[in-house]
């Protein structure tokens, strides 16, 4: 399918696809910003959000179980004792600090808002590469790097929370290449539709 | 052209890699220590921890009002007695999961199930510019004294000065009240 090149194509449909590409770049902005100020750019902040896993130290339990030791000096946990209530004493130092979670209904109901409207969004993004001058290898590298983007950001939340810490990095990975698509897509488009033509003139 | 996308690339991906806020749920704020809350609301009396797992026919009563909609079905009561090992008060954290994440509250009963303080210990950062006029005024205090059956719709007075979503949070909060006293007769008044 042969497209007119984005410097062929109307002013009315440069202004539409610049404002575009403006409302997004502002909100993006505006993500970076708050992100930056409230939310941490960091790997621990993300483990935090999302990992199921207990803190090094914690045990799973409100108490510690202080050690026995066995015949053989082997080290045996303690056996709970339960008073007349049911209930096990303990002192303040004993509380452990309460485990914090993203359940997961509320991590499957983000996946399913954020996915179907960050797909229309790549799919905007795709077809501004489509329609760029750029070769066919270069299209077929940038195309996928949007919907990629969005599918390794959930997919790492549900990682971290069901397999690894580790995952953490690939959301943040994932931030990346969002930022990255959006980016070439911007500049790539902005030059070829306001700036190509200037050049075809001059030459 | 192609020389600059190569130059964009770095500097691109590496404010990209604040993205990731596009997944909505942002970090916990802690705003109290489990311990801190045990020691606020439990300051009397020995300390004892009953573990509860809810099934069967305990679960199904639960269940059955209309405002449980717990996800977890393990609690922890924090429970104090005096010296004549009389239930003074009982404290639970009470985790409401919202689409902005979950927020946990501390509730602290005394023995007929009656609130007799609360406090929020963890609440996401995005949440806690609603609830946080919440907490600076006496809205939670409000609910001393109210057991399993307290109203879930707002008081006109919190209504005014406080914004929509804040309102929905505080329907939020007032369900963790809620299900802490339900809770709490389920184990210690219907005798678990």
């Amino acid at each position: 399918m042969k497209l007119t090149p984005l410097s062929e194509i109307p002013v009315t449909t440069k202004v539409l696809i610049t404002c575009f590409l403006a409302t997004l770049g502002f909100g993006n902005i505006a993500a970076g910003i708050y992100t930056a100020k409230y939310v941490g750019l960091s790997y621990d902040s993300l483990v935090e959000t999302y990992s199921d896993r207990e803190a090094p130290g914690d045990h799973g339990h409100p108490t510690d179980h202080p050690h026995r030791h066995g015949p053989n000096g082997e080290h045996l946990p303690q056996e709970e004792t339960l008073n007349e209530f049911g209930e096990k004493e303990i002192t303040l130092d004993e509380v452990k600090e309460m485990p914090h979670k993203v359940g997961l209904k509320l991590l499957l109901q983000d996946a399913h808002v954020h996915l179907f409207s960050h797909g229309v969004l790549a799919l905007c993004i795709g077809i501004l590469f489509l329609w760029s001058g750029l070769s066919t290898v270069w299209k077929l590298a940038l195309i996928p790097l949007p919907f990629l983007a969005g599918t390794l950001d959930f997919a790492g939340m549900f990682l971290v929370k069901f397999v690894a810490d580790g995952f953490a990095w690939l959301i943040l990975f994932a931030g990346g290449l969002n930022g990255l698509s959006f980016s070439v897509a911007f500049f790539l488009a902005c030059y070829e539709m306001w700036f190509l033509p200037l050049k075809n003139k001059k030459s | 052209m192609k020389k600059w996308i190569p130059l964009l690339c770095v500097p691109a991906f590496l404010l990209g890699t604040a993205f990731h806020s596009w997944a909505h749920v942002t970090p916990n704020v802690k705003l109290h220590t489990t311990r801190e809350a045990v020691a606020r609301l439990l300051p009397e009396g020995k300390l004892s921890l009953k573990e509860v797992t809810l099934e069967g026919e305990n679960l199904k009563a639960l269940e059955s009002h209309e405002n449980w909609d717990s996800q977890e079905d393990h609690f922890n009561f924090y429970v104090s007695r005096d010296g004549d090992r009389k239930l003074k008060r009982a404290a639970i954290f009470m985790t409401e999961f919202t689409r902005h994440g979950p927020v946990v509250v501390g509730v602290a009963l005394d023995p007929e199930g009656k609130i007799a303080d609360a406090v929020v210990t963890d609440v996401q950062a995005e949440p806690l510019e609603w609830i946080g006029p919440l907490l600076r005024i006496p809205f939670l205090e409000s609910f001393r004294g109210k057991g399993s059956g307290l109203d879930l719709r707002l008081d006109e007075k919190w209504k005014r000065g406080t914004t929509e979503m804040a309102q929905a949070y505080g329907v939020i909060l007032a369900n963790a009240l809620k299900k802490s006293a339900q809770l709490f007769e389920l184990v210690f008044r219907n005798g678990k």
